[in-house]
């Protein structure tokens, strides 16, 4: 069996460390954006994990030196890219590319993280799904997040996940639709009228 | 439109993601794993954190 226990406690660590750092660039009046496979972890709860914090920036990005002092003054060493604080690897990326602004924030008393969309997540998966190559573990995250999506354990909005998946960057909405289709039959949960507008 | 969540609303919905992981199936070999054997510069810190296989035994998939 899944130890949920310690798994929460991994991720969790994680995630504390990812709203301080945030918080540190924030202050510096940066908008940091976690993204990549650390959201489609926190979306799917499927074993999908890169293990590390991956966060990008909303605009602009902080220049090598501002990274470092940030990150210095939160105890780690002088690095170009990869940053470790206690002992969880921080990937600060540079300004991202986001096509969806639809964010999910996590707010806790300590602070709060804004989260890649989960419908760009999903159209990155499907991506990566079939490009450059077949890649099953990809295919099988776009599964998750739409599972919880269809389950109702993940907000997404079927919409602009279509919106996002039509994109000439990403050209999924085939992939989409049949992955929808699919996990639908797999769950037994029929879509929605809502869902077949937006398909249809 | 920016969605907005505690933490602690959030992590309520962790058993039944996890139930939904469960029917649909986990994946298989999470990109973690494929870091380990790739980049060197993660790699030693990773192992430390993760194990040889990125699998330790807190995140190993349900028993055969």
């Amino acid at each position: 069996m899944v130890n949920t226990d310690n798994l929460s406690h991994e991720q969790l660590l994680r995630l504390e460390i990812a709203i301080e750092v945030c918080a540190a660039f924030r202050k510096k009046g940066f908008k940091p954006i976690l993204y990549g496979g650390a959201t489609v972890e926190l979306y799917t709860q499927g074993l999908y994990s890169t293990g590390d914090v991956g966060l990008g920036f909303l605009r602009t990005a902080p220049n090598l030196t501002e990274k470092n002092e940030v990150m210095s003054a939160l105890g780690c060493r002088d690095s170009v890219r990869l940053f470790k604080l206690r002992e969880i690897i921080i990937d600060l990326g540079g300004a991202a590319e986001f096509y969806s602004n639809n964010f999910i924030t996590i707010t806790t008393p300590q602070g709060s993280l804004r989260l890649e969309s989960p419908e760009e997540s999903l159209a990155r998966r499907l991506l990566y799904s079939i490009y450059p190559s077949t890649n099953e573990d990809q295919l099988q995250a776009a599964k998750l997040l739409i599972a919880q999506a269809l389950s109702g354990n993940l907000p997404l909005d079927w919409t602009e996940a279509r919106r996002v998946a039509r994109l000439p960057g990403f050209k999924v909405e085939k992939e989409l639709l049949q992955l929808v289709q699919e996990c639908s039959q797999k769950l037994n949960l029929p879509l929605s009228d809502e869902l077949l507008g937006v398909f249809s | 439109m920016e969605r907005v969540f505690t933490l602690e609303e959030w992590e309520k919905k962790r058993e039944a993601r996890y139930e939904v992981a469960r029917k649909i199936g986990f994946v298989q070999r999470s990109p973690l794993q494929h870091q380990l054997g790739k980049f060197s510069v993660k790699k030693a810190a990773l192992e430390k954190l993760y194990g040889q296989y990125g699998q330790p035994i807190s995140r190993t998939t349900p028993e055969a």
